[in-house]
């Protein structure tokens, strides 16, 4: 990490963009908005652009993954080649696979994934536009195509960072605050049990310190725990009267 | 009854405790508590206690009655295979590779001496479902139900209806079937 010569945060607890120590970046979300998936949502946090689908369950390819006593959940995280200020190399890498892993792994932790033996429930996240937090801006996204596409689960996961600037926690960092900042801790969870399902570490914390940020960041959860249902709110109160089942017969 | 009937719920939602009601579908039962594990309206059904909660965008489901749409898998000496792929008037895939039966004595209005003079291996047909447990049986009966796409013996080509007959031009072949009055009639995308 780069020598702190850039100042984070200041005397008065402003950070870089201006944003409290406690303060989310902007979050807006849209349900339903791909015609093709079963269910989708499109999600902007901050400079983040996010979009999620999901299809199934339907049957899984390859036919030996299937499980005979549930779903499978997979879970694909990809980054746009022009997500990034520099063109980043399209296709799986290191970090994708292992975010894709992740988001899996959360995921079936809420959907009842025994209701549907052989089956897979497939979620693609394309990162359009990223700048800090795209694993947890992928997360929550996720969740709301989850509940867009009718899967029964327990319930939704919201998803939020916090870290260490400057000395000091804060919570949801920025890029600037990420790329320099000292800690930077990913958390998602279910906000209204407190279950977490997802947690990581980037740097160093004190025990305290980390008493700190999972506090803020749980907090931020229950934040957009609200502006997710809002989302699935907005589609269906809307659209209920005219939604319509498409009348093609189709065959495979 | 805490929540008002029709009201939208989300996945987790609380709807009463497990004295009041019975949990019914699209819900689910823990400690005593009924949620919600879909998004979708709530309703109570007062004969069987039951809460319930109607996705609005629900995951396909074969039920009975439904028409569906599927490939003749095998043939035996009384009864035909069929994997189910489309539920007619739904857009969503069906869950997984779901298996039918076709009993020789649902097949057709009029009398089948032989599977082989009804269904081909291969043949799309249009069929309801009449039962789901213990197995899933299909009926081809009526004019509606029956091929609605069929396979020359042969060639492997798609074949025309020609009366109550199918025709291959390329084998100058013609093939029995029961016929669906859609036949070639159903638009198909392939994925």
């Amino acid at each position: 990490m780069a020598e702190e010569e850039l100042k984070l945060i200041d005397e008065k607890g402003i950070r870089n963009d201006g944003r409290k120590f406690d303060e989310l970046r902007p979050i807006k979300i849209e349900a339903g908005v791909l015609k093709r998936a079963d269910g989708s949502a499109f999600l902007e946090w901050g400079e983040n652009k996010v979009m999620a689908a999901v299809y199934g369950p339907r049957e899984m390819h390859p036919r030996h993954a299937q499980d005979p006593s549930r779903a499978v959940v997979q879970a694909r995280y990809n980054m746009a080649a022009f997500s990034v200020p520099d063109r980043k190399r399209p296709g799986p890498d290191r970090r994708s696979v292992e975010i894709s892993k992740l988001m899996s792994e959360a995921l079936e932790e809420i959907i009842f994934v025994e209701h549907f033996p052989r089956a897979s429930i497939d979620i693609f996240v394309e990162v359009l536009e990223a700048s800090a937090g795209t694993r947890c801006a992928a997360l929550t996204a996720a969740s709301v195509a989850l509940a867009d596409a009718g899967i029964p689960m327990s319930d939704m996961i919201a998803s939020c960072a916090a870290g260490k600037i400057g000395g000091k926690v804060v919570l949801d960092l920025g890029k600037k605050e990420d790329n320099f900042g000292q800690a930077d801790v990913p958390m998602g969870m279910v906000p209204t049990t407190g279950k977490i399902t997802l947690l990581q570490m980037d740097g160093n914390l004190t025990m305290e310190e980390y008493k700190q940020a999972m506090e803020l960041a749980m907090d931020a959860c229950k934040e957009i725990y609200k502006i997710q249902r809002d989302a699935l709110k907005r589609r269906y109160s809307t659209s209920i009267s005219t939604f319509e089942e498409t009348n093609d017969m189709e065959e495979e | 009854m805490q929540v008002a009937e029709g009201k939208l719920v989300y996945p987790g939602d609380k709807l009463g405790t497990h004295e009041e009601w019975m949990p019914g579908e699209g819900t689910y039962e823990e400690d005593g508590v009924i949620y919600s594990k879909v998004l979708g309206k709530v309703k109570y059904d007062e004969d069987k206690l039951e809460a319930i909660v109607e996705a609005v965008n629900p995951v396909s489901s074969v039920g009975i009655g439904d028409v569906v749409y599927g490939t003749i898998r095998d043939k035996r000496s009384s009864m035909a295979t069929m994997t189910i792929n489309v539920i007619e008037g739904r857009s969503r895939s069906v869950r997984t590779d779901l298996d039918g039966t076709i009993h020789i004595s649902k097949m057709s209005d009029d009398y089948v001496d032989s599977v082989e003079a009804v269904f081909l291996k291969g043949d799309i047909v249009r069929a309801k479902v009449l039962q789901m447990d213990p197995s899933v049986q299909l009926s081809t009966m009526g004019k509606n139900f029956g091929v609605v796409r069929g396979y020359c013996f042969n060639c492997r080509r798609p074949m025309e209806r020609k009366g109550n007959l199918l025709y291959c031009e390329s084998c100058d072949r013609r093939e029995t079937r029961k016929l669906s009055k859609l036949y070639g009639k159903i638009k198909m995308k392939s994925k």
